[in-house]
């Protein structure tokens, strides 16, 4: 598959460890991805490039998850965002889903889990252009 | 995250389904309600039928399931279905069925029955599921035993390969007590407990076993790794130390309330320490009174 084809996954989150774990899975399952730890630089790239998948952390230093998130959203309508999160609350989960996020995964998920959360997503996308 | 109820009919796994549904009032889990019926009661099935259909765990877990459903505000459930359509659903090899099934839901809610070995067929169930966290009621007291098939409880704690919440009393969880020897703890056990801390909005003590007095070389590391993880998410957490000689003890006289989560990797030494117990890890588990999450 050509690069341009791929689609284009972005993913913050402020533990290198899970962003070690999820790059290598999306590759090999033929996305394109670029991982971020630092909020405020995920941020800058997202005001270079849309992406077609966002996956974010919600607490972090400096910009949270849902700073970011409504960021992303205002910037890029289409990108559709998953929210992982170690915090998960009713209220965290309601309010994600109020600024658009297209799922709500709470952290502890097995890859194969994300991996399918990213398909449906890409089916909506699909099924919207 | 998903999570595997395994149920029967019994008071238990009704106050195991308490514990479930804060947990998925927070997380929004995937979930999976699980019965498991005998080997015998498939074969004289007709196709299409459920066997044993008014047998009481395929009672209970209707019940499970509607309990689980009203229990959320009216608009506020992510497994609240929004549509009702047909589609094609298998019977079995050879024969269909367009039936009428409700879809739409956010998070999903299934609610199965398998036919077997009680512990083994909710073992495979995680794993085709590929659940993060299987979730049990079990008897309360100094037991942990399921009422018809006692030592189903005991059987998945020691194979499942992901963790396991034991609840033997729907009782609030003050004080989460993270229970560490020197093996490695993985990601997914780390962040259970951040969620379960922040779930419950409990203490969390880091509970290092030491042996002999002193504190392994190997251990410290793991304890001050533990603790910069729950610190650097704004966990409070506090670090004791216990004897692994005096571990039962420990339980029973510190863990009055709250849970007792055992990190058990599969080089754990403390994992081989219940291996020397006639009872394994039952053993522990029933001298806790209070729930038990088993770690991996």
């Amino acid at each position: 598959m050509d690069k341009e084809d791929k689609t284009r996954i972005l993913i913050l989150d402020d533990e290198p460890i899970v962003c070690k774990r999820l790059k290598p899975a999306f590759e090999k399952a033929g996305y394109e991805v670029e991982t971020f730890t630092d909020s405020t630089r995920a941020l800058e790239r997202t005001r270079e490039q849309d992406f077609d998948v966002v996956i974010t952390d919600l607490k972090m230093e400096k910009i949270d998850g849902m700073q970011f998130l409504t960021e992303v959203k205002n910037q890029s309508p289409s990108t559709e965002v998953i929210v992982i999160t170690g915090f998960a609350t009713m209220e965290t989960a309601k309010e994600s889903l109020q600024k658009g996020v297209f799922d709500f995964v709470a952290k502890p998920f097995k890859i194969h889990e994300i991996v399918d959360v990213v398909r449906r997503a890409e089916a909506k996308r699909r099924a919207g252009s | 995250m998903r999570i595997l109820f395994a149920a029967d009919q019994h008071p238990y796994s009704a106050h195991a389904l308490q514990v479930l549904a804060k947990l998925a009032e927070n997380t929004w889990a995937d979930l999976t309600f699980l019965g498991v019926l005998d080997k015998s009661m498939e074969q004289a099935a007709a196709p299409g039928t459920v066997p044993a259909h008014t047998h009481p765990t395929l009672e209970a877990l209707a019940r499970y399931r509607d309990a689980f459903l009203t229990h959320w505000p009216e608009g506020n459930s992510p497994y609240a279905p929004t549509r009702q359509q047909h589609e094609w659903i298998r019977l079995r090899q050879g024969l269909w069925e367009h039936l009428q099934v409700a879809r739409g839901a956010m998070k999903e809610l299934k609610i199965r029955v398998r036919f077997g070995p009680t512990a083994s067929e909710i073992l495979a169930a995680a794993e085709e599921d590929a659940c993060s966290l299987i979730v049990m009621g079990c008897t309360p007291g100094e037991q942990c035993l399921w009422q018809d098939d006692p030592q189903v409880p005991q059987k998945v704690v020691d194979g499942a390969e992901v963790s396991v919440l034991l609840v033997k009393e729907a009782v609030p969880i003050r004080k989460l007590f993270l229970c560490l020897d020197e093996s490695d703890i993985t990601q997914d056990a780390l962040e259970m407990m951040n969620q379960m801390a922040s779930i419950t909005g409990a203490e969390l003590e880091v509970v290092g076993l030491t042996k002999a007095g002193g504190i392994k070389r190997e251990v410290f590391p793991w304890l001050n790794a533990v603790y910069d993880y729950y610190k650097g998410k704004g966990v409070p957490a506090n670090i004791r130390f216990s004897e692994t000689d005096d571990f039962q003890q420990f339980i029973s006289s510190q863990v009055t309330e709250g849970l007792l989560a055992l990190w058990l990797g599969k080089k754990s030494p403390l994992s081989r320490l219940f291996k020397k117990k006639t009872d394994s890890i039952g053993h522990f588990v029933s001298t806790c009174r209070t729930s038990v999450m088993v770690l991996r």
